[in-house]
């Protein structure tokens, strides 16, 4: 009886699946870790793991650290969360610490956190078996040549590799996989008003290179040569144009980075001067919805919400040349803004109404017609009227936005055939906007009806002159 | 039977006694520990497995219905559902906001999830919403609000203590759930 009690003990309950290994390749050969089963699910000793790939634990009060050679994370037990740097990662289950103080942890901690924390590629490279790669240099040379038009960033590798470069707001990102970057960066100044500096970023395991934006950037192309093989990648000014006279003032954000505009900086003359406000008129901010990767409405490949609202703006700007209004937009290009970038543009501009594009989407084919959207009352004091918090800045518009809207909401309903009401919701575009603001909703892109009169060239023409005319009404 | 033979098996007993007693021990300690890590799980197969373990639980759902009134006024209609009972609130509430998830299909992606529920002692209840739910959510502001107001009305009418629901997108912070609508102030 005594003995069968303690065969019970020791055995695993009813439920527990079978105990698992994982293979973890390093440089001195293949280690195998068995799994041990808590709550039906499969843990891996930290210890071990940490010998492994060399990493270090401490354990203070309920908190464990765990240090490698590039990062550190820290843990508590009973908790999926992974503190790393300023953010968490979330495991598939919560960590495990046992009562005889082993700290047990799921496998993706290996797939998230340890390629976190370790100088080398640390990769699944099939089904519970893991590869530690130490990795290998590329050395990569940087020469600029500057031209009257563009500035020419000439990557020289040492080794050939997958080169990604992308655009963010206010630099262009040159990364490269598969190898550790040693970056020789160029001798020869730049441009300052096509490229303000070239940014060496190694938080990143690989390294990469942030090219970063000057006050006339336009665009820019990147494109490979041979012999020896390196990629270059252009940085253009706008090309000039000339106005005609008499022609309306439609200013534009210069493409001075939008994050810069956004956030003007504090302190220093010089700089104050050039982030200088303009001069307090009759200014009205548009703002074209979505942009970049984020697409928006998207019910099929050609119908993209971010399209459609560039294109709305520029109608709105267009019909809006001979008019005494300085019309600004967000966007002029296919790029995505956050929503604060967006409200700070039309604060910075002091704004006298600010509209934000959209177009309607649903899964309910029927729903259809314009929807002009108002920021909902936030149940909270305003304090100080020279001091308002970020998030309560349209509090003090929101009569004025109202009457914006409804003067919208009625021109677009009369376009449309509808009889669709404003709506009140919280949105973070318009919540920080101190001017009448609203959100429009220019008919749903789901819609076959809506859908005609948006893909016709008159369609959006007279969707734009409803904004506009109803801009010059509520300003008159 | 000897003397000698008689302290032997004393000793014996005495010593298998002693070996029960810290072996029970220890496994009630690993019991104890387990029942307190449940309220932070937020795997979704515990939450199976209370689906399979434990009896059902009447809870009234909340759902967006995009068509019971003008575009942007869709209204929340309700629901009864059964479903499984939980000893933890937070885990209660995952599964009573999952079941508005599968009940609301086209307005979220199936891949939609709620990863875990934290609830405040000061009423607040902290809905960890998965990546995917806010990248492959389709559909404009209506939608966005439509599902944010049916998952708080939802736990706020089943769980009594919750006030107000935060919404964090898989772990963090975030300004907008999908580019329209604000998840910087708590959902009442």
């Amino acid at each position: 009886m005594v003995l069968l009690g303690v065969w019970l003990c020791l055995q695993p309950s009813v439920g527990e699946a079978a105990a698992q290994q994982l293979e973890i390749e390093v440089p001195r050969g293949t280690q195998t870790i068995r799994s041990r089963t808590h709550e039906g699910r499969a843990y891996y000793r930290l210890s071990q793991i940490a010998q492994l790939l060399e990493l270090t634990l401490v354990e203070r009060g309920g908190l464990l650290e765990a240090r490698g050679s590039r990062g550190v994370v820290q843990m508590t037990a009973g908790r999926p969360l992974v503190r790393y740097q300023q953010q968490y990662l979330l495991l598939s289950d919560p960590v495990w610490r046992r009562s005889s103080g082993e700290w047990y942890v799921p496998e993706d901690f290996l797939a998230k956190v340890a390629p976190l924390l370790l100088e080398a590629k640390f990769e699944r490279i099939a089904d519970r078996r893991y590869q530690l790669q130490s990795l290998v240099e590329n050395r990569v040379q940087l020469q600029v040549v500057n031209y009257p038009d563009h500035v020419a960033i000439i990557f020289i590798p040492s080794r050939r590799a997958p080169i990604r470069v992308q655009e963010l707001t206010g630099a262009i990102r040159v990364s490269f996989g598969d190898f550790r970057v040693v970056p020789s960066l160029p001798r020869t100044p730049l441009d300052p008003e096509l490229v303000q500096r070239i940014r060496f970023d190694s938080e990143d395991l690989f390294g990469s290179f942030d090219i970063i934006k000057g006050g006339s950037y336009h665009s820019y192309r990147e494109y490979d040569l041979s012999d020896p093989w390196r990629k270059v990648v252009g940085i253009y000014r706008a090309p000039i144009t000339t106005s005609a006279p008499g022609a309306a003032t439609v200013l534009q954000p210069t493409p001075r980075s939008v994050t810069e505009l956004a956030f003007p900086p504090l302190g220093g003359d010089e700089i104050a001067k050039e982030f200088e406000p303009p001069p307090s008129g009759t200014a009205v901010t548009i703002d074209p919805g979505h942009g970049g990767e984020n697409y928006g409405v998207r019910p099929s490949q050609e119908l993209l919400e971010k399209n459609f609202t560039q294109k709305l703006a520029e109608e709105i700007v267009r019909q809006m040349k001979g008019n005494r209004i300085q019309l600004y937009t967000t966007r002029t290009r296919d790029i995505n803004l956050s929503a604060q970038q967006r409200s700070s543009l039309a604060n910075f501009n002091r704004s006298k109404a600010f509209v934000s594009l959209h177009f309607g989407g649903s899964h309910e084919e029927s729903l259809r017609g314009p929807v002009v959207y108002v920021q909902e009352p936030i149940d909270e004091p305003l304090g100080s009227p020279r001091l308002v918090p970020w998030a309560l800045g349209q509090q003090r518009y929101m009569t004025r936005s109202r009457r914006l809207a409804e003067i919208l909401q009625q021109k677009l309903n009369a376009l449309f055939g509808t009889d669709n009401s404003i709506v009140e919701a919280p949105l973070a575009v318009l919540a920080p906007v101190t001017a009448p603001a609203v959100l429009v909703e220019a008919g749903f892109l789901t819609n076959p009806r809506d859908q005609e009169i948006l893909r016709s060239p008159d369609g959006m023409a007279e969707i734009g002159r409803a904004v506009v005319d109803s801009l010059q009404e509520f300003l008159r | 039977m000897t003397a000698r033979l008689k302290i032997i098996v004393a000793v014996a007993l005495v010593l298998v006694t002693l070996l029960i007693a810290f072996l029970y021990y220890r496994w009630e300690a690993e019991q104890r520990s387990n029942r307190s890590d449940l309220p932070a799980l937020a795997s979704l197969e515990l939450e199976e497995q209370a689906a399979a373990e434990t009896p059902l639980y009447q809870v009234n759902l909340y759902l967006y219905d995009p068509v019971s009134g003008k575009p942007g006024l869709g209204q929340l209609i309700q629901m009864s559902r059964e479903i499984p009972g939980s000893e933890s609130d937070e885990l209660l509430g995952q599964q009573i906001l999952n079941a508005v998830i599968r009940e609301s299909p086209g307005i979220l992606p199936p891949v939609a999830r709620v990863l875990q529920v934290f609830l405040m002692e000061d009423g607040t209840a902290v809905v960890d919403l998965s990546r995917e739910t806010a990248e492959q959510l389709s559909g404009g502001v209506t939608s966005e609000l439509g599902i944010l107001r049916a998952l708080t009305r939802s736990l706020r009418e089943n769980l009594p203590g919750v006030q107000r629901v935060r919404f964090l997108v898989d772990g963090e912070e975030r300004h907008t759930l999908s580019g329209h609508v604000s998840l910087s102030q708590p959902f009442m």
